[in-house]
């Protein structure tokens, strides 16, 4: 497949530069942020993205996008990391698409995009629990909804104006990519498990140190019988758009299969753990329109997982046996996801836009991952031309709605993060926006779990 | 026989002038008419577009679109200038069924007809201003005076009507039946005023191509001219559908 992008993106440099209309277009973005108590930098992204696109006839174009991005700080703690490029400079050169469309392919009513390229399903904004096609790049844990471009064919038929269906097929799985800093995925698996199995080594009055941890990942193996696919029906019904969707594929987020505890030396304890791919099956429904000239929509997509257990082993020193266990880590019972959305603009220019949530990107199943539910507001109103726009985000997330009886029980287990923002537009393309966010909660929350870390941020776009 | 042919002369000065009076006076409704048949009589159109904003200091921004029009309702506009815009598409297919494409986002957004009184890219137009101008369906118009050139009438809104504006003022021109000037008030205030400064006829169509709409209280102005403007054949209906909103401007 990598050679076929590669052919690709010769294709359309050389056939753009030779026949076509062509066009280079970028994007330039810079992004920090620092903790509000005590000033320490959080987050650091410096971004140029180069867009070339080629029209290289009525029926043929192509695109492509490289983007060069500076992200977080140098990380220097030994001399040798100064000999290290990255470890100074942590810049990475990403091909984030590179496709050829092929309008009217074979038939008339047939249009074929085929390359690495970004599928957006799904009429919510940003959670949309249909859109899993391309997996989440959570390498900054506040910008939801970012995906990873990944190489697929995709085949839309128009039935009519109104009607079209869609099918994808894309070769090979990609996963979900953590961030290094705020959400560092590794960092906080090992530092949970870690905690979890000392107070289960306590309990059994065992040596509570940990001398290591080693996990490993599966990767579902690089062969045809593995690759993905999806359907997709859109229409029209009395004025509301919709789609009838399916995915089969794997859950782009890792879950435990095996994991080992090895007590067997008094002082220490070693852990390793094997995490696999969950496979699973995705049937997706959404819809958009209006009501008394409100915006509306709703996506919802129920998650049919093949199981994962989890066969926990311990083995302890004295006297020396083994224990095996075996949990269920993913139910084969589907779950549900789906978001819920309104917006309208008043006269005087007041901008609303709010969703329902019931789970969030990497949630699922029945236990530790359930989905839980949110809702995400943002106010927003422009002044002086639009040369100013005046914004108002604010989320909330509660841990165990179904279950509470009394506000008191949802204000126990629940996060929030809120916060203003100001974006100046000092000329066409241009943008500087100030804000910050406050979070709170309760431990158990998604936001709970980072209420040390209410921010500030500067950011400058530039588009060209 | 002298006295039969000098009075069948007078007669026929007469007739030829009473039926002329009688030619040129319309009702405020059947000017409005008129101003409505000749703005909608292409059966499509294609034309690029630039404005060019301009605040109360003379600091000026400039736009660029490509716009293409089908009956009284179909329209699509193509985002071509400033660069955070370019690629941008905008699809109407009727007063709530609005579409954006955003290249960004690679998604077709469904947009609901709120919007339709908000600004049209920092314009002084409204997406209800750049949209159709079925102005019987929505006025009642009344004559307020005739000069030689022109004719000056009065729009009010009809009680079923959601235009923003209550009331239009018009001076139309005699021999296009365009308007050169639109005043249009709310609550009695006067809001903007659109001056179509340049009229042509273009094929068999008489068209506004240097239009410039001014906020009357924040004294900004939008100077919008139409170029390369094509009729009808030239139009593919093709173009008015989510599927070619995707695509780039060729």
């Amino acid at each position: 497949m990598k050679k076929i992008i590669l052919t690709v993106l010769i294709l359309i440099f050389s056939a753009g530069y030779i026949f076509a209309e062509t066009s280079l277009e970028g994007e330039l973005k810079s992004d920090i942020r620092a903790k509000l108590k005590k000033g320490d930098y959080l987050y650091n992204e410096e971004n140029l993205l180069l867009k070339y696109k080629a029209d290289l006839s009525d029926n043929l174009a192509g695109y492509a996008s490289l983007n060069f991005r500076y992200q977080n700080f140098s990380s220097v703690t030994t001399p040798s990391d100064l000999n290290n490029r990255y470890n100074v400079e942590p810049l990475e050169l990403q091909l984030k698409e590179a496709y050829i469309d092929y309008y009217g392919f074979l038939f008339k009513k047939l249009d074929l995009r085929a390359g690495k390229q970004r599928i957006a399903w799904g009429t919510a904004d940003k959670m949309n629990p249909t859109d899993n096609l391309n997996p989440d790049d959570l390498t900054d844990i506040f910008d939801f909804g970012e995906k990873i471009p990944t190489p697929s064919v995709k085949a839309t038929f128009y039935l009519s104006d109104d009607f079209s269906l869609q099918g994808i097929w894309l070769p090979y799985f990609t996963p979900t990519r953590f961030s290094v800093n705020e959400f560092n995925y590794s960092a906080m698996l090992d530092s949970n498990l870690e905690a979890q199995i000392l107070a289960q080594l306590t309990g059994m009055g065992l040596p509570a140190s940990i001398f290591s941890i080693n996990g490993t990942i599966e990767m579902p193996e690089k062969k045809a019988k593995n690759s993905m696919y999806a359907f997709k029906l859109s229409g029209k019904l009395f004025d509301f758009d919709f789609s009838l969707s399916y995915f089969k594929g794997y859950d782009d987020v890792p879950i435990m299969k095996e994991l080992n505890i090895n007590a067997a030396t008094p002082a220490s304890t070693s852990i390793s753990y094997d995490m696999i791919y969950p496979e699973i099956q995705v049937i997706g429904l959404d819809t958009a329109g209006e009501l008394f000239e409100v915006g509306v929509w709703a996506e919802a997509a129920c998650f049919i997982p093949k199981e994962v257990k989890t066969v926990s082993t311990i083995t302890i020193p004295a006297p020396p046996f083994t224990i095996q266990l075996t949990n269920t880590a993913l139910d084969k019972e589907p779950y549900f996801k789906y978001t819920i959305g309104l917006d309208y603009t008043f006269k005087n220019g007041f901008y609303i836009n709010s969703q329902f949530i019931h789970g969030f990107f990497i949630e699922r199943g029945y236990y530790q991952e359930k989905p839980q539910d949110y809702i995400v507001a943002r106010v927003e109103k422009k002044f002086f031309d639009d040369k100013l726009k005046v914004g108002l985000n604010g989320v909330v997330g509660v841990k165990d709605l179904d279950k509470a009886e009394k506000f008191k029980d949802v204000k126990k287990k629940s996060g929030n993060m809120w916060g203003p923002e100001i974006t100046y537009y000092p000329a066409d393309s241009t943008e500087l926006t100030l804000g910050c966010m406050v979070i709170e909660g309760s431990d158990e929350t998604f936001f709970g779990k980072m209420k040390d870390d209410d921010q500030a941020y500067l950011k400058f776009k530039l588009y060209f | 026989m002298k006295r039969f042919k000098i009075l069948s002369l007078i007669l026929l000065v007469l007739s030829a002038f009473t039926y002329s009076l009688i030619a040129q006076t319309f009702s405020g409704n059947q000017i409005l008419k008129k101003v409505e048949d000749t703005m909608l009589a292409p059966k499509s159109t294609v034309a690029d577009a630039t404005m060019i904003l301009i605040d109360k200091r003379g600091k000026q921004k400039v736009r660029k679109v490509k716009m293409w029009t089908k009956g009284k309702k179909k329209r699509v506009v193509k985002f071509l200038k400033p660069a955070d815009v370019k690629g941008v598409g905008f699809l109407v297919l009727s007063d709530n069924d609005m579409y954006l494409y955003m290249p960004a986002f690679k998604k077709i957004r469904r947009i609901a007809s709120h919007v339709k009184h908000q600004s049209f890219m920092g314009t002084d137009f409204s997406y209800d201003d750049i949209s159709t101008t079925e102005y019987t369906k929505h006025y009642t118009g009344k004559l307020l005076k005739e000069t030689d050139k022109e004719y000056i009438i009065e729009a009010k809104r009809k009680k079923s009507s959601d235009k923003e504006y209550d009331k239009l003022k018009m001076w139309v021109d005699k021999t296009s039946f365009l308007p050169t000037k639109v005043e249009m008030y709310k609550k009695n205030k006067l809001k903007k005023v659109m001056k179509n400064n340049k009229i042509e006829k273009i094929g068999k169509y008489w068209m506004a191509t240097d239009i410039v709409m001014t906020n009357v209280k924040k004294k900004h102005k939008t100077a919008f001219k139409l170029e390369n403007l094509k009729f009808d054949k030239a139009v593919s209906a093709r173009i008015f559908t989510k599927r070619y909103l995707k695509r780039g401007v060729r």
